[in-house]
């Protein structure tokens, strides 16, 4: 529920005109006007209404009930468990007085009066009470002062709003996640969507308004919703929007969603047209690629070029050499040679086998062309290894080009995304020495 | 006491005289002691220096024997000073060191030993001169990350002076001029290789497609020699005359043509025909087409007309190279072997002398050349000697066998390199081939180096110890320095070693590169100052270069090994130690 509350803005009642004088103030006009008593030597003389006036607090903070305190004119939202209130009277006649008379003051919730916030003398201070407001809706509180002649003050009067306070929704995401905490392209991510109504007021009428925010590498259309649990396997794409009603029975909603272009997806769910909205993050990715401690080293840079089935004819004046000038990998920096390993072969015509050579591991392989025949095909492959004791590798989010595009996993560490075509783990140049 | 002033007097005459005490008379003292002129004079040798070393400053004058003197040096602009103080009443001198360049100031406060009379030493003063710093260029050779395919791969100069590390240079990497051109004859592509040959810098290497199509980033302001290889044996490899980067990049078009045909015949040592023999011409980096012998012994190949050698290779035979033959329209030459060979049978065996080895490479050499292989007549001039190696491979059948061989008669270098899998290393022997000779050749085990890693006081641990072998197919056994700096390699015992120790990461130390004959044993290394380089590589637009490599090559020397490696972080920012040119 919400509260507002402000002055009234109905005229102060008279107690002629709005409140029911009570059995204790009609015995005390008669005490005054016909026994004469002690304490009533001022008969003939005017007892003039005290005043009194009305300040309304809330009581912040935790509450149950999601409302709004009046400052300056201004709502600020808080949560109020009760309203404070606080009358104060004052009575002109005090100043003719040896000491300050007492006041009664009686309080009268929405039309009644509340006996049980009224109190019939109170010397000097100002009146507090509490009063919760579990119903929405107007209501209005009023007080009036009594002093200990039976004058009545004009009524102080305040007007409070206590308003349905929408549903906190929440969105639960399923756990068919792959294990690098991906949602994978085409398949379904299983959102449950709930509405926590903490004032139990809930319009039962309330939709639960799907929306999702695609990256800006997805097409319009590639991403939306479904009514209801997932699939086991392929989902088909729904609408990027859906608006659901608030099951009867349950408090949970679900819907499926579906991504068919890897990214970051924000999802929202607004529960009410009024209502907050929770939203969540899923990362889709294109496909989970799990190893065992290490992604594939991956040449991508050589010396010279590398051209599929392209032969140099090279003299034989200086000895041919073949480098690897750039490697990409997860956590093995390179030209660290000591964590990416290189591993030379050659093959040659008088000779067609592949033939290792021994320990190896640099990026450059040097070669005598006078090893070799005039004219004899020689092929040069190198193969790109890494660590075997890599790091773990830095964590990243998928499309950021800057990121080897790895996250760290606990035990394994995983690959969003497919490995790169221009890369290869492994090279071979074609040469002959004339 | 009249004696004491005779003394006096006499030294006086002595200062007079001889310039011993120039700066005038003796005092005459008392109680028996003979005084100094005050303030004394104070003797530097040698009086001024032009490098590190001892200087030695004197007190001079009788009676410096009475004095204790507090000596002084300072050197300029700086607050502290080194005092001496002279251990007994006749040590009138010190030394110090002189280390630095700057002037000097040495001064002496002296009190006699038996009354305090103070007598100060003269202020004197010593320059040593600021001696020229050894100094060395050193080429940082660049290869800018592939993502910046405009930037090609090129060298920038530094120049290092000892003692002086540098930190704020800033590297501007040329973007590359591009070249898209067509390998053709006439106006038909060919597929070829085209190389540019670098005055001062890294060629290019481009290969040519079917259509003859090829491109290549070039460094404008850099001077190249096209060199190009058509594939097509019809056709020559030419060279081009060298035009700067600039230039060919403007280029559309690089020509090949027939050139002039080259033929010839090959005959064995019975004048008998030799088929297969391949005959190739060689200028510099310029090839011609390669000629085979047919079943006749005639050969024919593609040339550009020019001086080139001549190789001639053929199975079982020694290979031949001719320098300096004129080749140009109509050339012919007739080639006939005149030596004899031998048949030469094998067996590879393992270390144990026993396991006989399949799949093992053998390597046949002459140490030398052997002469009168040959004989070549061109056209139909007098037949000329010709000189030639032998150069053979064989491997070894899976029993271990080897051969036959043909080789003339001699001794030979024998490489062995065992098969994949074996923990033999490539042995290497010496044989002779005679007639009927079989080879029982037999692996050895590996040889053990070890040593130890120092900074020069200190043992290097986490040092990287690489040992570059280049017999055969070549191998490159590394470790790392333990934490006394030792270190263990299991090597060839028939390779030559090249040993680079790389400092741990971090250390103020430099890179060593040690070439140890086949079979070193032991050899501790001692890492050099290291002298700090760090700068920043940078476009023309000021943009850094993160991901380029770093090779730093000694520009004065042939060393062909990199002094140092590195590589560029965020902002093109890179760190590395390269030797300090005035390390000792």
């Amino acid at each position: 529920m919400m509260l507002r509350s402000r002055p009234s803005a109905l005229p102060a009642r008279t107690p002629v005109q709005g409140l029911r004088v009570q059995a204790w103030a009609r015995a005390a006009l008669t005490c005054l006007t016909l026994l004469n008593l002690p304490g009533c030597l001022f008969i003939d003389e005017i007892n003039r209404a005290p005043e009194v006036q009305l300040q309304v607090t809330f009581t912040p903070p935790g509450g149950l009930i999601r409302g709004y305190r009046q400052t300056s004119g201004q709502f600020q939202g808080i949560l109020v468990n009760f309203v404070e209130l606080e009358a104060s009277a004052s009575d002109p006649d005090d100043a003719r007085r040896a000491a300050p008379g007492t006041f009664g003051y009686l309080w009268t919730v929405d039309g009644r009066d509340a006996d049980g916030l009224s109190t019939f003398e109170q010397s000097g201070g100002a009146h507090h009470v509490r009063v919760a407001f579990p119903e929405p809706g107007d209501h209005h509180v009023s007080v009036v002062a009594v002093d200990g002649r039976g004058a009545h003050s004009p009524a102080a009067s305040y007007l409070i709003t206590v308003i349905d306070a929408p549903p906190d929704p929440q969105i639960e995401v399923g756990q068919n996640r792959t294990a690098c905490g991906d949602y994978l392209v085409g398949h379904g991510v299983d959102l449950l969507g709930s509405a926590n109504d903490r004032d139990a007021q809930a319009d039962p009428t309330l939709l639960y308004h799907w929306t999702v925010s695609a990256p800006g590498s997805a097409s319009a259309g590639s991403a939306g919703f479904v009514e209801g649990p997932c699939p086991p396997a392929t989902a088909a794409t729904g609408t990027s929007t859906l608006d659901l009603p608030k099951p009867s029975s349950t408090r949970q909603v679900p819907v499926c969603f579906v991504a068919q272009t890897p990214g970051v997806y924000t999802i929202q769910l607004q529960v009410g047209p009024q209502g907050s909205t929770d939203s969540t993050n899923v990362r889709v990715a294109q496909q989970m690629l799990l190893f065992g401690g290490d992604r594939p080293a991956c040449a991508d840079g050589f010396d010279p070029p590398v051209a599929p089935g392209a032969t140099y004819v090279l003299g034989r004046t200086a000895p041919a050499r073949f480098s690897v000038t750039e490697v990409l990998d997860d956590n093995d920096p390179f030209p660290a040679t000591n964590r990416t390993r290189f591993i030379w072969s050659l093959w040659r015509e008088s000779d067609p086998v592949w033939r290792e050579v021994r320990d190896w591991s640099l990026p450059e392989y040097r070669l005598d062309p006078e090893s070799f025949l005039v004219d004899e095909l020689v092929r040069v492959r190198v193969m790109v290894q890494d660590s075997v004791t890599g790091r773990p590798a830095p964590s990243c989010d998928v499309g950021d080009d800057v990121c080897p595009l790895v996250r760290d996993f606990p035990n394994d560490i995983c690959f969003s995304e497919p490995v790169r075509q221009s890369c290869q783990s492994w090279v071979t140049w074609n040469v002959r020495f004339r | 006491m009249k004696t004491v002033g005779l003394m006096a007097l006499a030294a006086t005459l002595a200062g007079c005289s001889g310039g011993y005490f120039p700066n005038g008379l003796v005092d005459g003292g008392t109680d028996g002691q003979v005084l100094l002129n005050c303030p004394a004079a104070i003797e530097l040798t040698p009086p001024e220096m032009t490098g590190p070393g001892t200087v030695r400053a004197n007190v001079v004058g009788q009676g410096g024997g009475i004095y204790d003197f507090r000596w002084r040096v300072i050197r300029a602009g700086e607050s502290t000073s080194l005092d001496y103080v002279a251990s007994d009443a006749h040590q009138t001198g010190i030394e110090f060191t002189v280390a630095r360049p700057g002037s000097y100031t040495i001064s002496a406060q002296g009190r006699n030993i038996y009354d305090g009379t103070p007598c100060d030493g003269q202020t004197v003063f010593l320059d040593r001169a600021v001696e020229p710093q050894p100094q060395a260029t050193v080429v940082l050779r660049v290869t800018p990350p592939v993502a910046l395919a405009h930037l090609p791969r090129q060298d920038a100069l530094l120049k290092v002076t000892a003692d002086t590390p540098i930190d704020t240079n800033t590297f501007v990497i040329d973007e590359g001029v591009p070249l898209s051109a067509q390998l053709a004859n006439g106006s038909t592509g060919v597929a070829g290789t085209v190389r540019l040959v670098a005055a001062s810098g890294l060629d290019v290497l481009a290969t040519a497609g079917a259509d003859g199509q090829f491109q290549a980033l070039l460094l404008g302001q850099e001077t190249y020699t096209p060199v190009l290889t058509p594939f097509d044996a019809a056709l020559a490899p030419v060279q081009l005359p060298a035009q700067r980067g600039i230039t060919l990049a403007s280029r559309t078009a690089f020509g090949v043509d027939a050139g002039v045909s080259v033929t010839g015949t090959t005959r064995d040592d019975l004048g008998g025909a030799l088929a297969g023999a391949r005959v190739s011409l060689r200028a510099g980096p310029l090839t011609s087409g390669i000629g085979v012998s047919d079943a006749t012994g005639g050969w024919r190949l593609q040339a550009a007309p020019g001086v080139y050698d001549m190789i001639v290779e053929a199975s079982d035979w020694p290979t031949l190279t001719v320098p300096s033959l004129a080749v140009g329209t109509g050339s012919n030459f007739q080639l006939e072997y005149r030596l004899g060979r031998v048949s030469v049978r094998g067996t590879v065996v393992a270390a144990d002398g026993v396991t006989p080895l399949g799949g093992a490479r053998v390597t046949v050499r002459s140490p030398g050349l052997i002469a009168q292989v040959a004989t070549l007549r061109v056209g139909g001039q007098t037949a000329v000697d010709v000189s030639g190696m032998v150069r053979a491979s064989l491997v070894t059948a899976a029993d271990g066998s080897l051969g036959p061989l043909l080789v003339p008669p001699g001794a030979y270098d024998v490489l062995i390199e065992p098969p994949a899998g074996r923990t033999e290393g490539v042995t290497a022997t010496t044989q002779t081939a005679a007639a009927q000779a079989t080879w029982r050749l037999q692996l050895a085990a590996k040889v053990r180096l070890q040593g130890v890693v120092s900074d020069g006081s200190a043992p290097v641990a986490g040092a990287q110890v690489m040992a570059v072998e280049r017999v055969g197919l070549g191998a490159a056994p590394s470790t790392v320095t333990d934490s006394s700096g030792g270190f263990q390699l299991l090597l060839d015992p028939a390779a030559a070693i090249d040993l680079f120790v790389d400092p741990p990461a971090g250390r103020a130390l430099a890179r060593a590169h040690l070439v140890l004959p086949a079979g070193t044993s032991s050899m501790n290394v001692t890492l050099k100052r290291g002298l700090y380089v760090g700068g920043t590589m940078k476009t023309r637009e000021g943009l850094g270069i993160a991901g380029a490599r770093i090779e730093v090559y000694c520009a004065a020397c042939s060393d062909p090994e990199p002094l140092a490696t590195s590589a560029t972080g965020d902002g093109g920012r890179f760190v590395l130690y390269v030797t300090d040119p005035g390390a000792p």
